[in-house]
């Protein structure tokens, strides 16, 4: 046998259940380690040996025909799969993990002289599993799989106070509290109203038809869930069969604390249908075919005819025509959802009137086999129109290139041609539309957004899982774990494949005091190295770098990392090199959502909103430049002399460089700004009849 | 209201993000914005409402006192505090909770690292655990490594850590 100590007989290598012959003279030395005290955040081996076993007729049979290339499976030994094995000692674990056969050296061609076989310890065989699974691999989490509804996600948000449990719990087969729905923005640019340009869509719109933005909401396809961080931990020992123990996962840290389950897309993934695809769209028009387009007639419509399909992944186009996807949560033919779109128009208005006529546009979806859906003006484009052409002389030629959200209400599996028109705003005669004049074919349609297609649909946790750019490994996202709360994770040394997962600051205090006086052999020499000699001068703490903007603006604006922290050695003057104590995951700020936190108890100090014309001179800012949004601190509508003007709605940056503001209300008030923190007085008024601003 | 917000530039591209973890602190209020979806009880019919709560998450807990904001005590999941969203900074973060004491361990000037040589019988040496503290010649050191552990005749390599951290004997009582 091959390991002896005057007890080879207790001594025994077990794989897959089988005791395996050892020669008596092997020798096997065992290293135990604490979890990288100098080698910060790494996962010791434990480990790794390669011995030789002899060929006698058990390891034959357990080998079978391995050295044999003439017999085939079943009979075969698989050598590329990995044999769970352990060092055994009266029940104890001395090395446990699993075994890889190197080699067979054979004699006379026809008898087995020995086997060569690799023992790994269990923390070599942990990494190695652990690192060949990715997140998204962790089949086990799809018992948190469940049919998402907004009723649902609001429920969630209510934690474990949740006031109809029921109805969390029979979505799917998990606990009340492990899944909570957060709001992220993952490219939906959430805004309200009062803060946003012109042009977008707001999540407090209540107007069926604003002026400037169409109606906006937060629906089931924007949300993505989060999953209890302890639960992840879970799984990834549940899917590579370990197990463990651990006080540290019960506190009430971790009662609270999630993962967000955000594998990169805009939408999360559902069983069997990309939202990032189903429905989306980019069409634009082939030049000679469909542009020019001459709107001739006020009221008579046109197909936009945008045949130049750019984009189309789940094939809904048809020609120019779009069929609006079946694909949907529920059943019922006559169902309909909204669908955010946009469109990018190249156009000129022409008109030959001596007094200026002003058209507006409609979008109007004709449902090729039923009724049409409602026509949508094109506000934020008219307004555009309106501003360019008033007070002018007559309509004469303008061209214009204007982007315009909007939403349309479409009913399922109906194909759908999208036509426009244009009536007049001022004056019945005399002007004209042409799409893409000379054959411009930058005119864009897009569908961006099917509102209701994730409802009622099935959420796949394991699918939706972090995968950043190449992937998560099971084994670096514990190791991030490891990092942030500097965890010892060791073998157990009584139970097979069962860790224990300690604290450090618990950990250490946890042992016994034992006297090795007896122990330790005075007559060989002794090493003393000042600790700090192995430690780097400077150590780096902190989560990973994101690639994202926020991550990326923050890095760059504060020349640092968000939430990174330095320890610097000042007490070796020998200390050299730094080191870096860098978790898997990121973090980076919240983004205040703009317009909110006017109301409640999560109020920030917002400013009140209004538009004004920047000028250098007083006349300038009334000679009718385009708007911007300003905030002013004052209680009125519109900023007075005293108050201050922002660019920001929390009021943190002050308009500076900017001397003459003229507002954008009644009388086009003119304010001058009087000092470096925004202060304004009110100076002046631009307009002496309506209309714009005007010197 | 304040949101994670993952997105790849200025235009609110979505970005591919390395996983991130938040504290759920329960529901804030804040402006109301509309949340629509279907309702399954409604015969599947639209339902748009106006919420005036939203689904706070940050990067620290609430208060140690009942807030519904972060204050002084919260835990925190970052390793240096950033100024906070709502409430106060939290003192503790992930390095002073759970990282400060060992790397005051590993630079503090006095402590020094002893490699030795050892015979230790296999049934003692199964009984040992890392966390031991180990009393030699008077003096206590914690116990970094036992390299080498030969299983025939009980001969391995030693690193000892000393002086042992503050604390390390409150729970001591076993002896060998």
């Amino acid at each position: 046998m091959s390991v002896v100590s005057g007890r080879s007989a207790v001594f025994k290598l077990i794989a897959r259940g089988t005791t395996l012959d050892q020669y008596d003279d092997e020798d096997i030395f065992l290293s135990n380690n604490v979890t990288g005290l100098f080698d910060i955040g790494e996962l010791p081996s434990d480990f790794t040996r390669q011995i030789t076993l002899p060929g006698t007729k058990r390891n034959n049979d357990f080998f079978e025909h391995v050295y044999d290339i003439m017999v085939d499976e079943p009979y075969l030994f698989k050598t590329n799969e990995k044999v769970i094995a352990q060092f055994d000692f009266d029940g104890f674990y001395v090395a446990q993990g699993y075994m890889q056969l190197e080699n067979v050296v054979v004699k006379e061609n026809k008898f087995i002289d020995s086997y060569t076989v690799s023992i790994f310890g269990l923390l070599s065989s942990f990494a190695r599993d652990l690192s060949s699974t990715y997140l998204t691999d962790l089949e086990v989490l799809g018992k948190y799989n469940h049919t998402a509804s907004i009723d649902i996600i609001k429920e969630t948000w209510l934690g474990d106070a949740t006031t109809n449990p029921d109805m969390v719990t029979n979505s799917g087969s998990f606990a009340v509290g492990d899944i909570v729905y957060p709001i992220v923005d993952s490219g939906q640019g959430w805004v309200y109203q009062s803060a946003t340009t012109a042009n977008n869509f707001a999540i407090n719109t209540t107007d069926a038809n604003p002026l400037n933005v169409t109606g906006g909401s937060v629906n089931v396809i924007d949300f993505k869930p989060m999953l209890k961080t302890k639960r992840v931990v879970e799984a990834i020992f549940s899917q590579s069969q370990y197990t463990f123990e651990s006080d540290f996962f019960e506190q009430d840290l971790f009662d609270s604390q999630y993962m967000l389950c955000d594998n990169g897309n805009k939408f999360a993934q559902y069983g069997g249908l990309d939202m990032n695809t189903e429905g989306l769209i980019v069409i634009q028009p082939i030049s000679g075919s469909s542009v020019p387009n001459e709107l001739l007639t006020a009221g008579a419509s046109s197909s936009l005819d945008f045949e130049n399909v750019i984009s189309d992944p789940s094939l809904k186009m048809n020609g120019s025509n779009y069929k609006m996807t079946d694909n949907m949560g529920i059943t019922g033919t006559t169902f309909s959802s909204p669908v955010e779109m946009e469109i990018f128009l190249n156009f000129i208005v022409t008109g030959s009137d001596s007094s200026v006529s002003i058209p507006e546009l409609y979008i109007k979806p004709r449902n090729t086999g039923g009724t049409d859906a409602a026509t949508v003006p094109l506000n934020f484009i008219n307004d555009q129109i309106r501003r360019r052409l008033q007070g002018k002389a007559g309509t004469g030629e303008e061209e214009f290139e204007i982007e315009q959200k909007f939403s349309v209400n479409l009913k399922r599996d109906a194909e759908y041609d999208f036509e426009i028109y244009f009536e007049y705003q001022t004056g019945t005669t005399g002007a004209f539309v042409i799409i893409g004049p000379g054959g411009n074919a930058e005119s864009t349609l897009k569908v961006n957004k099917l509102n209701y297609l994730a409802d009622f649909r099935t959420m796949n946790v394991p699918l939706n899982m972090p995968f950043a750019t190449k992937g998560i490994t099971t084994l670096s996202w514990l190791q991030g774990i490891q990092k942030k709360y500097n965890l010892q994770i060791y073998p157990s040394k009584t139970k097979p494949r069962h860790f224990i997962i300690k604290q450090f600051n618990e950990w250490y205090k946890e042992g016994r005091t034992v006297s090795f006086d007896r122990y330790i052999d005075l007559n060989k020499k002794i090493k003393v190295t000042p600790a700090n000699n192995l430690g780097v001068k400077n150590l780096e703490f902190g989560d990973t770098l994101d690639l994202d903007f926020i991550s990326q603006n923050f890095n760059r604006t504060n020349n640092r990392e968000y939430s990174k922290t330095y320890y610097t050695d000042t007490t070796n003057f020998f200390s050299q090199g730094s080191f870096k104590v860098e978790t898997t995951f990121s973090s980076s700020p919240l983004r205040y959502i703009g317009g909110s936190g006017a109301i409640g108890t999560g109020a920030g100090t917002t400013g009140t909103p209004f538009y004004g014309y920047p000028g250098s001179t007083q006349s300038q800012a009334c000679a009718g430049n385009p708007a911007f949004q300003y905030y002013h601190d004052g209680v009125g509508t519109d900023p007075v002399s005293g108050d201050r003007i922002f660019y920001n709605a929390i009021m943190t940056i002050p308009v500076t460089g900017i001397p003459w503001l003229a507002v954008d209300n009644a009388g086009y008030d003119v304010l001058k700004i009087t000092s470096a923190s925004g202060v304004v007085i009110l100076v002046s008024f631009c307009d002496t009849g309506g209309g714009g601003p005007t010197s | 209201m304040f949101l994670p917000t993952f997105i790849s530039n200025a235009e609110f591209q979505s970005a591919r993000v390395r996983p991130r973890v938040f504290f759920y602190n329960g529901l804030v209020e804040t402006t109301p914005y509309n949340v629509s979806g279907l309702n399954f009880l409604a015969g599947d019919s639209a339902t748009t409402t106006q919420e005036t709560t939203y689904p706070y998450v940050d990067h620290y807990t609430t208060g140690s006192v009942s807030t519904e904001f972060p204050d002084a005590g919260s835990d925190s999941l970052l390793f240096f505090n950033e100024e906070p969203v709502y409430g106060q900074t939290p003192t503790g973060s992930l390095y002073t909770e759970y990282w400060s004491k060992y790397i005051g361990l590993l630079y503090e000037p006095k402590t020094r690292l002893i490699d030795c040589s050892a015979v230790i019988p296999f049934a003692d040496y199964v009984q040992i655990q890392l966390n031991d503290i180990i009393e030699w010649r008077g003096n206590h050191y914690h116990l970094r490594a036992v390299n080498k552990y030969n299983l025939k005749n009980g001969e391995c390599q030693l690193e000892l850590l000393g002086p042992i951290l503050e604390g390390a004997l409150d729970n001591q009582f076993t002896d060998l």
